[in-house]
């Protein structure tokens, strides 16, 4: 068997783009793993916790983060584990060996999804092009993570910082057309806006 | 430039138009000048253009009727080329420098107009005439059609793209004001005293609603009320104000839309960045309705004639735009509203003479046109309209005591215009499309929302004078009271609002005294006169006593027998005077003949905003795989699977679709071949009910499936056909990888869901879509083991990897999962790889692949390659009416199993008889031709169709390794006719002889997949 030096290609290749009131760019891979369980079982919870070093007794719709690693709710019996220090394999395995064998699932998602940052002055507006959800502060605040669509595409909307700067989680297959969209809307806009 | 000399009609002093900006355009290639701040149609007004186009059916001359967006007369043909657009309202255009428009529906030419002719035949198209030439004799249509379809419509569409761009947004907000005019704001205003997030909309291009037509001297202290509420509006950042924005649809769970015309009022093409126009789509907690009032018009012979105008709008034309419509201007009203303005129009200089129906008329009303030197006429009615292109003269006389009639010493009074009120309508519209329903008011003569009947998904509060209330005053307190009610129901507890005195600017309507029909004469319908009460859709009352003695009585059936009220202009003007004509032909009371549903849109919505951005490369979400760019680099030729683009063949030099796939699937069978499968649906499934699932889920066994081993598996729908089917692994005892179709990847998901999350709660089962997670290569033929050999650590021996496997190890020096099935029925891996390596993976191996002469392939050659094997590709093979019996695949029925979805159907007597729909091969007896897919085998050949069809051609090609072509077909009782000859009928009248076969054409014992 030859020698290989794999090369690692993203959807968006990295891609960035800065005018019309928005900065958005592709953020970098890291490794992302889907957990189902039951997150009422506080014994397990607190194993989960201590292994990512966050909490995932999660409000609803709301994620923790720290350098390491982010842990974002997706439904009662379901968080997205992101860490930004381990190879997808790695974060798999330690939380694997934690959960109740067959009550539960982890599943590596890290290539699934790939994360689009949108900050500035005209980001949300951009945004509610195309998403229906009500993403205004009022109801979408720091910390905030909704499942929602953006055109047709299923995203994990994030709110990062109040600047405002959010992050949207999508599927491989949609990431140009998605980035395409953002594009197209924000063009429609002048940074004084 | 020359001093240019002012316009006939415009006022030296007033209104709310900049005189320092003029402005050109031109009018049916006229050129004329106006001003910023004018409207197309107040600048024509100014120049003295009363024609402005020609009526719908009977190409009648006709003009201005009023200065909004009721207006159902002035349509006008704005700009040229690809950006034409038929039908706008030449009151609702903003003027811009060189705006070029021009009238519709004349040939040859405005003032000489052949269709006019249609006025003298009004005998023979009356009411009803379309809904006629449909019924009866039903062979004519062809012949109606092409004359209805060229007479029909009044403007022009663009042939060219539509150069403009649009966008499409969303908003989100607890309390949405509809209406900027007094209530809209004090609503508004109120609301926002709460914090509650508020969207305030209006469609003119200012704030103020009818205080933008006050006159200049009208109420201080009210604009200067309305100046510093605008104020605090704006600098509220929980206030969002839009412009220029029309409310267009009222949908249940208080979703509104509204069409913003971002720069229209611009020349276009000059703003480079903002969109044409903007659709919002809205989300509020509570609306606040104060959309006003529509003066509707009396209906008297001939109203029609251009300068018969509204009286409200000559008022809007004097104070807003400096525009005096006529030197001499007749009155004509039931009710106070038009008395203010007939003296404002005799104040700047215009003779001015008031005929009221009503006998009894408020004396100081009276007195005040005395004072001013107004001529007034009471219990008197207009009976006839003088002159053809324009109006010259009225001929009054006095009204009976009943109204029903006239008689006495007729008058004939010279003038240019005639302004008539009819009293005011309520704006009803989106309460009614709100779900709500009507009352009717005797005291105002019209219909106002029953606030009793709002639906409670549709929380809304009707204030001001779409409501009924018509004195500024009480519009101001009964906005501010609704903007506080709507923020304190949304949770947001609204505050009292100071508001400003109105001192004797107020009039109302005062006593109004219906006359819904203006008698003349002659009896309505005789003689040459006509009664319009809607311009827009050219009917006239006495279409509607047609109706009635047609026995079209109710509301619904009138209005579609004689299109009273359809169309852009959704009744604005028109709809109550209908009814009440109904009524009184019927001798019914107004409420008792009820009110047709107003309907969305309440002014036309272009096209290019519903799509918004979401067009050309938007318009359908592209889909896809890591390996997307190599395709592309490679010249594919793509084809739409699912929402993904796949490569459909990668032709070479100059080889067309037929010669690229000969090749290619000659590669496979001969070498090794290569696809980008990344786009199968994968879910991943774990748990220790997982086997459990499966087995409910599939047909098939699933239990016994050993770690390591791969099983194909058909999923039924409840009724036992055929709904997907895929290869699915067990990587582990509870840990199950399943594939699915490309398409079908979302509806089995929400398919596993379904049954898990209503049925099955209590198993331990968890799915996780990671379609993307992995790319996907798929090597094919007999020389895969050596590719594949050279670039991974995995034992690839068939003892160590058997065919219906999957091995994890290392790939091109990447972790990997290769699965050993195949759809081509050759040697085959299908390498997973996490997708950042997708790229990765695909260069080495056709790298590597060089050795073996490797042939990237695309879905076509899949295609055949599975056919020439039998292989069954759902959705194409099968239809939704297919059972695993049908496509002779009993053996993947389970008979031990106690249950699966679909098993109970599979023993209905339909799906269990005998002689169904079945799968089968055919060879056509000329081995060259390819039989069309869908054409359809017949049992008995007749001269023409339709033929007895007993089957369908459902998959067919030239195989490359048969050297003949093959094909697919569902035949009825198909598993008892192999070999029999069979007839297929093509489009084209030929008819081919074929021969049943088995549905496996190449090496039908499958070896070469187990090699």
């Amino acid at each position: 068997m030859a020698e290989h030096t794999p090369v690692i290609h993203t959807p968006l290749q990295h891609a960035t783009y800065s005018g019309a009131g928005v900065v958005m760019g592709e953020n970098l891979f890291c490794a992302k793993v889907i957990v189902r369980a039951d997150f009422a079982d506080n014994e397990l919870v607190s194993k989960l916790s201590g292994q990512i070093g966050l909490p995932l007794d999660l409000e609803p719709n709301t994620f923790a983060e720290s350098d390491q690693a982010s842990v974002f709710w997706l439904g009662p019996d379901e968080r997205m584990i992101h860490s930004y220090s381990s190879e997808p394999e790695v974060l798999l395995n330690g939380i694997q060996h934690l959960l109740p064998v067959g009550r539960s699932s982890a599943v590596d998602v890290s290539d699934y999804y790939t994360t689009i940052r949108i900050a500035g002055n005209n980001a949300r507006q951009v945004l509610a092009a195309g998403t229906p959800f009500d993403i205004h502060q009022r109801n979408f605040k720091e910390g905030s993570c909704v499942q929602t669509r953006f055109g047709t595409a299923s995203v994990i909307l994030i709110m990062q910082d109040a600047s405002p700067a959010f992050d949207i989680q999508v599927r491989w297959s949609f990431a140009e057309y998605v980035w395409r969209y953002l594009r197209r809307v924000a063009e429609f806009r002048t940074v004084e806006a | 430039m020359s001093e240019q000399t002012e316009a006939p009609n415009r006022l030296a002093a007033g209104g709310a138009i900049d005189r320092g900006k003029p402005l050109s355009f031109t009018f049916d290639g006229k050129p004329y000048r106006g001003y910023a701040g004018d409207t197309l149609a107040s600048a024509l007004l100014a120049n003295g253009v009363v024609l402005l186009g020609r009526s719908f059916k009977y190409h009648r001359p006709r003009g201005l009727i009023a200065a909004g967006s009721e207006e159902p007369n002035a349509l006008v043909q704005l700009e040229n080329g690809a950006r034409t657009e038929p039908n706008t309202r030449a009151t609702c255009i903003e003027l811009y420098d060189g705006l070029e428009a021009s009238s519709q529906n004349r040939w040859p030419s405005l003032s000489f107009d052949i269709g006019a002719v249609n006025s003298l035949m009004a005998r023979f198209i009356p009411a009803g005439f379309y809904y006629k030439t449909f019924m009866w004799p039903a062979s004519m249509w062809l012949t109606y059609e092409k004359f209805i379809r060229k007479a029909a419509g009044l403007g022009v569409s663009p042939t060219e793209p539509d150069p403009d761009r649009y966008e499409n947004t969303h908003a989100h907000c607890e309390v949405l004001v509809v209406g900027a005019g007094p209530a809209g704001i004090a609503a508004a205003l109120a609301a926002a005293e709460g914090d509650a997030r508020v969207l305030l909309i209006d469609e003119q291009n200012e704030l103020g609603g009818s205080l933008l037509s006050a006159p200049a001297d009208a109420g201080d202290a009210l604009r200067a009320w309305l100046d510093d509420a605008i104020r605090k509006l704006r600098a509220n950042a929980n206030v969002t104000i839009l412009s220029r924005t029309t409310l267009t649809g009222y949908f249940d769970y208080n979703y509104l839309t509204a069409l913003e015309k971002v720069t229209d009022h611009l020349p276009p093409g000059t703003d480079p960045v903002a969109p044409r126009q903007r659709f919002w789509k809205i989300r509020a907690r509570q609306v606040v309705i104060a959309t006003g009032a529509i003066e509707r018009p009396l209906v008297f012979a001939d109203n029609d004639r251009p300068g018969v105008m509204l009286a409200n709008a000559v008022d809007t034309y004097i104070n807003r735009y400096a525009v005096l419509p006529g030197r001499n201007i007749i009155f004509f009203t039931n009710n106070d509203s038009v008395y203010r303005t007939a003296l404002n129009a005799a104040d700047k200089g215009a003779e001015v003479i008031v005929v009221d129906t009503r006998s009894d008329v408020d004396r100081e009303l009276g007195g005040q046109l005395e004072s001013a030197g107004v001529k007034h006429f009471t219990g008197h009615a207009i009976v006839a309209v003088k002159g053809k292109l324009a109006v010259n003269a009225v001929r009054i006389m006095p009204l009976s005591e009943d109204g029903k009639s006239v008689a006495g010493q007729a008058w004939e009074l010279r003038c240019d215009c005639v302004a008539n009120s009819g009293g005011w309508t309520p704006s009803v519209h989106l309460f009614s499309q709100s779900g709500g329903k009507l009352a009717f008011r005797e005291d105002i003569a019209a219909f106002v929302p029953d606030a009793k009947t709002v639906r409670r998904v549709n929380p809304n509060f009707s204030a001001g004078a779409c409501n009924g209330v018509f004195s500024t005053a009480d519009c101001l307190s009964e906005g501010a009271q609704a903007g506080r009610a709507a923020a304190t129901a949304a949770g947001f507890a609204g505050d009292s609002i100071d508001l400003p005195s109105v001192d004797g600017n107020d009039p109302g309507q005062g006593a109004i005294h219906p006359l819904w029909l203006v008698p003349t004469v002659h009896p309505v319908g005789e003689g040459a006169a006509k009664h319009f009460h809607d311009f827009q859709n050219d009917v006239t009352a006495a279409d509607i006593h047609l109706a009635a003695r047609e026995g079209y009585l109710s509301v619904e059936h009138l209005k579609r027998y004689t299109t009273t009220g359809m169309a852009t202009d959704q009744g604005k003007t028109s709809n109550l005077n209908a009814l009440a004509i109904m009524a009184e032909i019927r001798g019914a009371q107004i409420p008792e003949v009820g009110t047709t549903t107003f309907r969305p849109p309440y002014t036309p919505v272009t096209l290019g905003a519903i799509a918004g951005q979401e067009t050309r490369d938007l318009f359908l979400q592209i889909r896809q795989t890591p390996m997307h760019r190599w395709h592309v680099e490679h010249n594919a030729v793509f084809e739409d699977v699912g929402d993904w683009k796949r490569p459909r063949y990668f032709p070479k030099g100059a080889e067309d679709m037929h010669d690229a796939v000969q090749r290619e699937c000659a590669a496979v069978r001969d070498r090794v071949g290569i696809l980008d499968a990344s786009t199968l649906g994968k879910i991943d499934i774990q748990g220790e009910d997982a086997a459990e699932f499966l087995e409910m889920i599939y047909t098939n066994g699933w239990k016994k499936l050993a770690v390591g081993g791969c099983r194909y598996g058909l999923m039924l729908n409840e009724h036992g056909m055929i709904f997907d089917d895929g290869v699915t692994s067990r990587l582990g005892e509870h840990h199950f990888h399943m594939t699915t179709t490309t398409g079908g990847a979302a509806r089995v998901m929400n398919w596993l869901e379904e049954w898990l999350q209503t049925e099955w709660p209590d198993m331990n089962v968890y799915c996780t879509s990671v379609t993307e997670q992995w790319a996907v290569a798929a090597i094919n033929g007999p020389r895969a083991r050596e590719l594949l050999a050279g670039l991974t650590d995995i034992d690839l021996s068939p003892e160590a990897f058997p065919f219906m496997s999957t091995r994890s190890g290392r790939v091109a020096g990447v972790p990997a999962r290769v699965y050993r099935i195949s759809f081509t029925g050759e040697l085959s891996y299908e390498i997973n790889v996490p997708a950042r390596y997708g790229r990765h993976l695909w260069d080495t191996l056709m790298q590597a692949g060089e050795a073996f002469d490797i042939c990237p392939y695309g879905t076509e050659s899949m295609h055949v390659l599975r056919a020439e094997k039998g292989f069954i590709i759902v959705g194409q093979d099968t239809d939704g009416t297919v059972t695993p019996h049908d496509v002779d695949m009993d053996w993947i029925v389970s008979g031990k199993k106690h249950d699966f979805i679909g098993k109970r159907s599979l023993s209905r007597v339909d799906t269990a008889r005998e002689g169904r729909p079945q799968l089968v091969g055919l060879l056509t007896d000329d081995p060259a031709f390819v039989l069309p897919e869908g054409a359809h085998i017949v049992s008995q050949v007749l001269d023409k169709p339709p033929m007895p069809t007993i089957g369908h051609v459902t998959s067919s090609y030239i195989s490359p390794n048969l050297g003949r072509s093959i094909a697919l077909a569902l035949l009825q009782n198909g598993k008892n006719k192999k070999g029999d000859a069979v007839k297929v009928q093509l489009m084209d009248g030929r008819v081919i002889d074929a021969k049943v076969s088995n549905t496996v054409f190449v090496d039908e014992k499958g070896e070469r997949a187990r090699g």
